[in-house]
């Protein structure tokens, strides 16, 4: 019976993974991954909403010793965007004091970057933020706060940059993604459509997603090999009926030093 | 008897003791008067005779409480002999101070048919007019066995024999299985053989084999134990409050026993069911030696393989065998040695396409083979000795896809030794006993996705000394006891430690006795707790509890009983922390939260209840009611608040029966009611996109319930006796109603959906056996 518990941990549940059916923050896309401490990172944020209604987004970063985040004294400590659709951007200063912190023996820091993206009016700390009110507390530990959120209309999701100070050429880049496909008119609900990407990265080991916003993506073979992948989309009419009149993708491909790249389109149907 | 239950918690005995003794101690029951008998028709028309060896149980007014056959003679003299029978009245045995006590014996039943002239009047005209008298004789008592119920300081112990237990609905004839319908046991999730007595945890119970503990009782599936129920003689339940025979367990036990003597007569089966086929025989060679063979080999694999195997990777079922030895000695002095070899096998994989050279993927094994080797001394003055060396390698492994291994693979023998004395006519007796054992403790954990490699090795050496001393004070039962345990290892010492235990059973009234105990037990923390070369603390102590219990027992007329018993127990120094590393489950696995501080003993924790139990045994039924309300509360850290524990099971409810229908029809039922688990909600989850994986966000701890669980299940058996063998087939289905039982929570890929694993549904189970 616990084989039978595992197989169970095992197979997909009635929620489908690759299918975006709320409010997701699907990628961040850092450029670059691996910056010295003071340096600006451009930060790009992408957003799946399956109706495409405008969310309102929070962005910091938090270098966490324990004792709070080091940046809790930045001038621009988060970054507020309202009425996002689809991505956003934001241009981060980078704390220069995590400069002290490295050594031969601590080469690089890893900061996470956090985001927060809400329905209009379903997050408090949003609006605070907005009124530049918002806490401390909040920004060093903002999965306290889900507590009293609901799932739906919310997402909040974290990665990792990267501070050292050594050479450009040394540092981590992101993959590069290009696809080689043209999408057809319109998408059928009977029939998949594969999606050949080429992919490059000096990394050996990249990952690719595929999200969509209805339907889904069968499991691509992973890690990438040989600098292609091909995500395939399959439609599920039940779906299909009850979204909009537009399907949209996204195939993120993330190599495991966080680099990150995004492709994304829409097919009408 | 041994039967189930009542009686045989108020006669607790420790059966070795009993066999040893009773011969020489207990007076024979004599036949007073017995009813007449209906000869079967049919046979009487062809003037067929038989003979049909019964079973009865004989209680302390000379009352047949119990008959089943032992040597069928077909189905029609075996209903007529046990009807007879259940009405005949002895002059009950006694002991040598003329105390009247309950005893089992074998009784041989003879159907003859003499001729004789007689008025034409009197009798019944058949055929051309020959007239017959119907005569049928019992060729006197042939006692074969008596045994004496011997009283011990176990105030709760409930014994299950596997002749009164076999036909019992949703246990698949596995003796051990039954265990799981008596009170005191939680209801393990997902039909798994997890041992949840009084609301401790599994790992804190254990499984014993004659008082050596062994890895595990239950195959993977939990759908049969990895030893032949036939060649259990019984099987012990101790929820708590125990003898200091057994340590090192915090929680309650289950000891599976062999029979102590030589078997009379050579039997043998072949069983075939849906998961597994059986094969058991039992040889007796001349008078002093006989050999006991068995084993099972389960086919589950090749029936889900192909349901199972789909996309790229192929499941390989869950696959076990176990096998069997036996070997018993009986020397011209007349003790017994007694050589027993037990291998259990447990297979479940996940490999690759065969294209690519099935390469495996994920695989789970659980395997271990013990040699018990027995000796078994008879001095004068009723004291007796026991020699028991018992060991074997056991492994526990995880492996995926060459990325990751983990496994714990101890070898620790164990070496017994006890002088023991029941109690005799001076109203005294002793148990003295070392329970050593010794031996290499290796673990590795080194699977990168569960966190950093953890792995270790150490010598473990666990001397165990005992005593104990049995009173008798009139009607009163007193048993006082200690026990000292201490464990050295790589990297330090514990203990010694001393657990002292005391009961007491006073008969108040007839048919009734108050009992009431309490004691220490210890437990020692797991090797891995302990190591410093990784996680561990090598400062760490025992963990403990102090056990208490007080009940109230009472016979019901002769066939039925009821108990009664309350208990509570305080637990502390349990061991908290590193909730987040790799472990072996022997259910489901936790989800979270989990407390990722180092291991201190600084937990506490107590629980607390009510079992009770009525039993109905007749020589055609046999039916339990259990019932158990409690509650199981734990404070992990000092600055933690004290909170339900997750295998907190306020209610459960079990009736199960089995009865002769006639015709060798038999049939069962089982209808189970329990509380749901508690378990922890996840109230929102957030994305970590480095794994692309979503991280739950916790409620308050264990503040949910998982759904009560309810089930009905029934049985049916059909038995065909030939002159040389017997033919039994059977129908068990499992959760007749369908219904869902949510078993263990899961939930979506993002948390926000919970997706409940669930019980078995509509489960039905066709065997067949061939016995000889």
């Amino acid at each position: 019976m616990v084989a039978v518990a595992i197989l169970a941990s095992c197979m997909p549940g009635p929620k489908v993974e690759t299918m975006v059916d709320d409010l997701r923050i699907l990628a961040m896309v850092a450029d670059a991954p691996e910056i010295t401490p003071g340096e600006a990172i451009a930060m790009t944020v992408h957003v799946g909403e399956p109706t495409n209604q405008p969310v309102d987004l929070l962005v910091w970063s938090c270098f966490n010793l324990g004792e709070g985040c080091l940046e809790a004294k930045s001038p621009e400590r988060y970054f507020v965007v309202e009425d996002v659709s689809l991505q956003a951007s934001i241009e981060m200063a980078s704390d220069a004091s995590v400069l002290a912190f490295l050594s031969p023996d601590l080469p690089e820091i890893p900061v996470a970057i956090w985001a927060l993206a809400c329905e209009p009016g379903v997050c408090p700390s949003i609006d605070l933020a907005l009124a530049g009110e918002l806490e401390e507390s909040f920004l060093e530990n903002p999965t306290d706060s889900l507590k009293d959120l609901p799932f739906d209309g919310v997402s909040l999701a974290f990665r990792t940059v990267w501070l050292s100070d050594r050479e450009k050429k040394e540092r981590r880049t992101n993959p590069v993604i290009t696809p080689n496909f043209k999408l057809p008119d319109q998408a059928s609900s009977e029939e998949n459509i594969e999606l050949l990407f080429g992919v490059a990265s000096n990394q050996e080991s990249v990952q690719a997603f595929g999200y969509a916003t209805a339907g889904g993506f069968g499991a691509p073979e992973n890690p990438v090999l040989e600098g292609e992948v091909t995500p395939i989309w399959y439609p599920a009419a039940e779906e299909m009926e009850e979204t909009a009149e537009t399907v949209r993708f996204w195939v993120a491909v993330q190599d495991e030093e966080g680099g990150v790249a995004v492709w994304t389109d829409a097919l009408a149907y | 008897m041994l039967a189930l239950g009542w009686q045989s918690s108020v006669f607790a005995q420790d059966t070795d003791q009993a066999e040893a003794t009773a011969l020489e101690q207990v007076s024979v029951p004599v036949l007073l008067s017995q009813p007449p008998v209906d000869y079967p028709a049919t046979a009487l028309a062809e003037g067929e005779t038989a003979s049909v060896l019964l079973r009865l149980v004989i209680d302390t007014e000379g009352r047949v409480v119990d008959a089943t056959v032992d040597e069928s003679a077909g189905d029609a003299f075996d209903e007529s002999a046990i009807t007879a029978a259940l009405q005949f009245i002895f002059e009950p045995a006694r002991t040598a101070d003329k105390e009247a006590v309950a005893v089992e014996i074998l009784y041989r039943y003879v159907f003859s048919v003499q001729e004789v002239v007689v008025p034409v009047e009197a009798v019944e005209e058949e055929g051309d007019g020959e007239q017959q008298v119907v005569e049928p004789e019992p060729e006197g008592i042939e006692v074969l066995v008596v045994k004496r119920r011997l009283p011990t300081n176990e105030v709760t112990e409930r014994i299950l024999d596997v002749q009164d237990i076999r036909y019992l609905p949703g246990t698949g004839g596995d003796v051990v299985k039954v265990v799981q319908n008596l009170p005191g046991v939680g209801r393990s999730p997902l039909g798994t053989g997890n041992l949840i007595i009084r609301g401790t945890a599994p790992e804190d119970s254990g499984y014993f084999f004659d008082g050596a503990e062994i890895p595990t009782v239950f195959h993977f599936s939990g759908l049969t134990t990895v030893v032949t129920s036939e060649s259990l003689q019984e099987v012990a339940f101790l929820p708590g409050s125990f003898s200091v025979r057994y340590g090192r367990v915090l929680g309650g036990l289950v000891d599976l026993r062999l029979s102590p003597s030589m078997p009379q007569q050579n039997r043998s089966y072949l069983s075939v069911d849906v998961y597994q086929a059986t094969a058991f025989s039992e040889i007796v060679l001349g008078k002093k030696d006989a050999l006991q063979i068995s084993g099972r080999r389960s086919y589950i694999d090749a029936v889900l393989n192909p349901i199972l195997n789909s996309g790229t990777r192929t499941v390989q079922a869950p696959r076990y065998y176990d096998f069997q030895a036996r070997w018993l000695h009986e020397t011209n002095r007349g003790d017994m040695l007694d050589i027993y070899f037990l291998l259990s096998d447990d297979s479940f994989r996940f490999v690759g396409p065969e294209e690519e050279g099935s390469v495996l993927q994920t695989g789970f094994g659980t395997r271990f083979q013990k040699l018990r080797v027995q000796y078994r001394q008879e001095f004068e003055n009723d004291w007796r000795g026991d020699l028991t060396l018992f060991g074997g390698p056991e492994s526990k492994e995880f492996a995926t896809d060459g990325a990751g291994l983990a496994y714990e693979k101890p070898l620790v023998p164990s070496l017994r030794y006890e002088v023991s004395r029941t109690l005799t006519d001076d109203h005294m007796g002793w148990n003295f006993g070392t329970d050593t054992m010794a031996g290499v403790d290796s673990y590795l954990f080194d699977v990168p996705s569960f966190g950093p490699k953890e792995e270790g090795s150490s010598y473990l050496f666990m001397p165990g000394l005992y005593a104990e001393g049995l009173m008798r004070f009139g009607r009163t039962d007193l048993s006082l006891g200690s026990r000292m345990d201490a464990l050295a290892f790589e990297d330090g010492f514990i203990g010694p430690i001393f657990d002292p235990r005391v009961s007491m059973k006073t008969k108040v009234w007839k048919g009734g006795a108050i009992k009431a105990a309490t004691g220490r037990h210890s437990q020692f923390p797991e090797t891995r707790q302990l190591l410093a070369e990784g996680d561990g603390n090598p400062d760490l102590g025992a963990k403990w509890a102090l056990q208490s219990s007080l009940g109230l027992e009472q016979e019901i007329g002769s066939i039925s009983s009821i108990e009664v018993v309350g208990f509570y127990h305080q637990l502390y120094d349990l061991v908290s922390g590193r909730e987040d590393v790799l472990r072996f489950f022997t259910g489901p696995p936790d989800f979270g939260p989990f407390d990722t501080d180092p291991y201190a003993n600084d937990g506490v924790g107590r629980t607390y209840g009510v079992e009770a139990l009525w039993k109905l045994q007749t020589g055609r039924s046999i039916a339990l009611v259990s019932a158990t309300f409690s509650r199981s509360e734990r404070q992990d850290r000092p600055d933690s608040e004290l909170e339900l524990f997750k295998y907190d099971q306020p209610v459960v409810l079990t009736a199960i029966g089995s009865r002769e229908m006639g015709r060798s029809w038999r049939m069962g039922g089982r209808v189970r009611f329990s509380s749901g688990y508690p378990y922890t909600p996840v109230v929102n989850s957030f994305y970590d996109l480095s794994s692309r994986q979503y991280i739950p966000v916790f409620g308050d701890k264990d503040s949910s319930r998982l759904p009560d669980f309810f089930a009905l299940d029934v049985r049916f058996d059909k038995e065909w006796v030939y002159d040389r063998w017997t033919l039994t087939t059977y129908l068990d289905i499992q959760n007749l109603t369908n219904t869902v039982n949510p078993e263990v929570i899961s939930w979506s890929y993002d948390y926000e959906v919970e997706e409940p694993v669930t019980s078995n549904p509509f489960l039905p189970a066709f065997g067949i056996k061939g016995e000889w």
